[in-house]
């Protein structure tokens, strides 16, 4: 005799299925939750008595960059500091001023940074960010000494230092 | 890099299509492959665009038996999507086949008995359209970008494996549902600028992806 399935076999499957429709359709995100820009990091030194490059730590010291508008970086008690590139243009200058309460231009150098950019994918949410790859860095020799590419690949990577700045002793 | 999760996939489908088929419980001398076909369509899919605008997907199943516990599966459909946010906005639609087998787990309990459970392997083909997209990139300090990137087509390949249930909920009507897990074979295809949703698939942004179906089917022929 065909024996159908009993109402209770199929409650049971019609619950089951509908846990997991439930349980399917949340799986998705539409929320951007990461940044679209990446950091480009440098670090300060000077040269020690066999000429090799130590960490200098800058008392009060601003790296002045932007378009259209200017912002800064106060580098305070440190010998790091990061910033955004343009995602619009080659190249960005830069201006190192060596103490933050003077303006004169004998503290202050200015930094020429080269590179070319590739958008990169994040997700349908946040769309793309750029990355960069640094080709050239020269600067002005008030205050520095000399400059120099680290790494030239400026990504999502943390705690890479992309330039290193030699400060005159 | 071919993903570890395809073997992974591969293996797991070989174990479950040669596992022994002790469960049954008759024989059968009439069997014959291909004398009843099952057709029908995945109601979940209606449902799931009701409630999600930017995503339409619709899916069809035929399967027969080729022995008593091993059945062909072809399944088609197709499916549009749509992202229309801050940064991105662009439109894709893709149709779809995937081509399989599926392993039922009980022997029947009488003749004509067709309710079971199972397991199977499916090889997935898509071959998707996107439209060009208009970006945006916010940046405060230099100032936003925005740009287009220029539309494309690409094929999508990719294994599954899937399991649920069939019921016979009146003669000849069959209800069920089954889940699926996948992972793409090409997935450097969708590195760049892969579509939010992929008929058949799922996130085109994931290479492995899950998914759901309640099909009801129609049998017809001969048992």
């Amino acid at each position: 005799m065909r024996v159908l399935p009993s109402l209770t076999r199929l409650k049971n499957l019609l619950w089951i299925g509908v846990s997991l429709l439930c349980f399917s359709a949340c799986n998705r995100t539409t929320t951007c939750i990461e940044p679209q820009t990446v950091v480009m990091r440098g670090g300060f030194y000077h040269s020690d008595t066999a000429g090799k490059p130590v960490d200098t730590l800058l008392q009060n010291a601003n790296v002045v960059f932007g378009g259209d508008t200017l912002f800064f970086v106060n580098i305070k008690k440190s010998h790091t500091f990061s910033l955004t590139l343009s995602p619009l243009q080659d190249s960005v200058r830069l201006f190192f001023q060596s103490d933050s309460s003077d303006l004169s231009p004998e503290l202050i150098d200015t930094i020429f940074l080269k590179y070319t950019r590739e958008l990169s994918f994040i997700s349908t949410a946040c769309g793309f960010k750029t990355f960069y790859n640094l080709n050239a860095i020269n600067s002005t020799t008030h205050i520095i000494d000399s400059i120099w590419i680290a790494q030239a690949n400026v990504n999502s990577t943390l705690s890479t230092e992309h330039v290193k700045i030699r400060i005159r002793n | 890099m071919k993903s570890l999760g395809t073997y992974r996939f591969l293996l797991l489908g070989f174990i479950f299509l040669n596992a022994s088929p002790s469960l049954y419980a008759q024989k059968d001398s009439s069997f014959r492959p291909f004398q009843y076909v099952r057709i029908g369509a995945d109601l979940s899919k209606p449902l799931y665009n009701f409630f999600s605008p930017n995503q339409q997907s619709y899916e069809f199943q035929l399967d027969a038996a080729l022995k008593k516990d091993v059945y062909t599966a072809l399944e088609m459909g197709w499916g549009n999507a749509r992202v229309n946010n801050d940064f991105l906005s662009f439109k894709s639609s893709n149709t779809f086949i995937r081509l399989g087998l599926d392993k039922t787990f009980f022997g029947r309990e009488f003749k004509g008995d067709m309710d079971n459970a199972f397991a199977g392997l499916r090889l997935g083909f898509a071959p998707v359209k996107r439209g060009s997209a208009a970006y945006k990139i916010d940046d405060p300090v230099w100032g936003n970008g925005n740009g287009i990137i220029p539309s494309a087509s690409f094929n999508a390949w990719w294994i599954e494996l899937t399991g649920g249930f069939r019921m016979e909920i009146v003669k000849n009507v069959f209800a069920g549902w089954n889940v699926r897990g996948k992972t793409f074979l090409n997935p450097k295809k969708f590195e760049s600028l892969p579509p939010s949703f992929i008929a058949g698939y799922g996130r085109g942004d994931k290479n492995t992806a899950f998914s759901y179906n309640f099909y009801v089917l129609y049998g017809i022929g001969k048992r």
